[in-house]
């Protein structure tokens, strides 16, 4: 084979592979095509999926976060419930050791005689012996007597030891109780807070002045019982505010076996309304029975309180305090 | 025989080899293209079988869950602006009840300390 024929062999050689990669060029091309076309119906297929899913994704997430923080507060919430049921706890442990402390005193100053007993006003009460504690006062056996003596006239540290007066120790206990436990109770604007639950009380009158009256009341076991009541009068009508005070304690001083009955009233403010405060203390079957009532009124509205107890409640002054401390009235409502 | 149907050897060798070389060249990048798009379907698969799963794991149509959870988002706002607000109060409560224990416990043993 000659130069000429060998040169002739191999283009012919060239002219054949290169015919060869032509119809694979063409082949993969027809391939890359066809692959394009799948690659577009691969992506339309999966965006199907993956629009609607990235679309929802963000709430997804953002639901599991919300979830996380909702479970947060509410555990948050769970440890300040528990927080603050343990303090209650430790707040009715602390009142009922205030009140043991007052009365281990109290039931040993009862046994005391107090030879001279200096009043403010400069009387002097001989073989003074502590007999009762009343609402603003205190009532004494002495040589002359029995005779009850309001707190402005005892010394201040007697006082301070019976744990009577503004500064009194179960007062603030029975308060704290009152305030922080119990829950308030509104009636016709007027708010207060009470040791026990008060139901609803149907009340009627056949004054035709009264147009509306709504009551309230509880009872606890120690003999403890608290009345609320609103009347509204027709417009213009005159009220007498001392006629009601004396008429707020008829019931309890008309029952059957009451004996000695002693009344007094003084005027109140309240919420910065004119009031009257009644405190009446009567013997009835050998025991002795009290109470206390709060007066109020504007225009045309009256709320009327009365807290009745025995001797056998437990600190009845200090709670019937407790009690009027509390009350509040909305005018604007 | 002078006279062929064939080019003269040389220069068509010469051009034949060079058509070849370039084509070389276009058809490795064709080539390349070819695998490029093949694993790219391959993956465009996977990620539609991923999304599938995924519309799939919450058991009803991606359109009612979205709606749904929406729904459920802005009623957990108003549950939490609630707890909130209870938290609020009992805070409150807790701190003042603190505040009074300790007041009245100072003021239990100072009355116990003076009259034993």
């Amino acid at each position: 084979m000659n130069f000429s024929s060998f040169l002739k062999t191999l283009a012919l050689i060239a002219v054949a592979v290169g015919a060869y990669f032509a119809y694979q060029y063409e082949k993969t091309q027809r391939a890359v095509l066809k692959l394009k076309a799948e690659l577009l119906t691969e992506r339309d297929t999966r965006d199907l999926c993956k629009t609607p899913w990235l679309e929802f994704e963000p709430t997804q997430i953002a639901l599991a976060q919300t979830a996380a923080k909702t479970a947060a507060l509410q555990q948050k919430k769970m440890e300040l419930e528990e927080k603050v049921a343990n303090s209650t706890e430790e707040l009715k442990k602390l009142a009922a050791a205030a009140r043991a402390a007052v009365d281990k005193v109290q039931s040993a100053a009862a046994e005391q005689v107090i030879p001279e007993l200096k009043l403010q006003d400069g009387k002097v009460l001989k073989d003074a012996k502590l007999r009762k504690i009343e609402p603003g006062q205190i009532s004494f056996t002495h040589l002359d007597g029995i005779g009850s003596v309001p707190f402005s006239q005892l010394p201040m540290d007697l006082l301070e030891r019976l744990d009577v007066g503004n500064d009194s120790l179960l007062k603030a206990a029975l308060a704290a109780e009152l305030d922080l436990i119990m829950p308030a109770t509104t009636l016709s604007g007027l708010t207060l807070k009470s040791p026990m639950t008060l139901a609803e009380k149907q009340q009627r009158s056949s004054i035709p002045a009264i147009i509306e009256i709504k009551g309230l009341e509880g009872k606890r076991s120690d003999e403890l019982e608290v009345a609320v009541s609103s009347i509204r009068y027709a417009k213009g009508t005159a009220v007498d505010l001392d006629a009601a005070a004396t008429g707020s304690l008829k019931a309890m001083t008309s029952l059957d076996g009451m004996s000695n009955v002693k009344q007094q009233s003084r005027d109140v403010t309240v919420s910065n309304l004119p009031g009257k405060r009644t405190s009446m203390s009567a013997k009835r079957f050998g025991g002795e029975i009290f109470a206390e009532s709060l007066i109020l009124y504007h225009n045309d509205q009256m709320w009327m309180i009365i807290v009745g107890y025995s001797g056998k409640t437990k600190s009845g002054p200090q709670t019937v305090e407790s009690i009027f401390d509390t009350v509040q009235v909305d005018t604007k409502s | 025989m002078n006279s062929s149907i064939l080019p003269r050897p040389l220069p068509s060798l010469l051009l034949a080899s060079s058509l070849l070389l370039c084509s070389c060249d276009r058809f490795e990048a064709l080539n390349a293209e070819k695998t490029a798009l093949e694993a790219e379907i391959v993956q465009t698969k996977q990620e539609a079988v991923f999304y599938e799963k995924k519309i799939a794991s919450i058991n009803q149509p991606v359109y009612t869950a979205q709606y749904n959870a929406q729904g459920q988002i802005q009623a957990a706002a108003k549950t939490q602006a609630a707890l909130n607000q209870e938290i609020s109060d009992l805070s409150s409560k807790a701190d003042k009840l603190d505040a009074t224990l300790v007041r009245l416990r100072a003021k239990l043993d100072a009355y116990k300390a003076k009259h034993p």
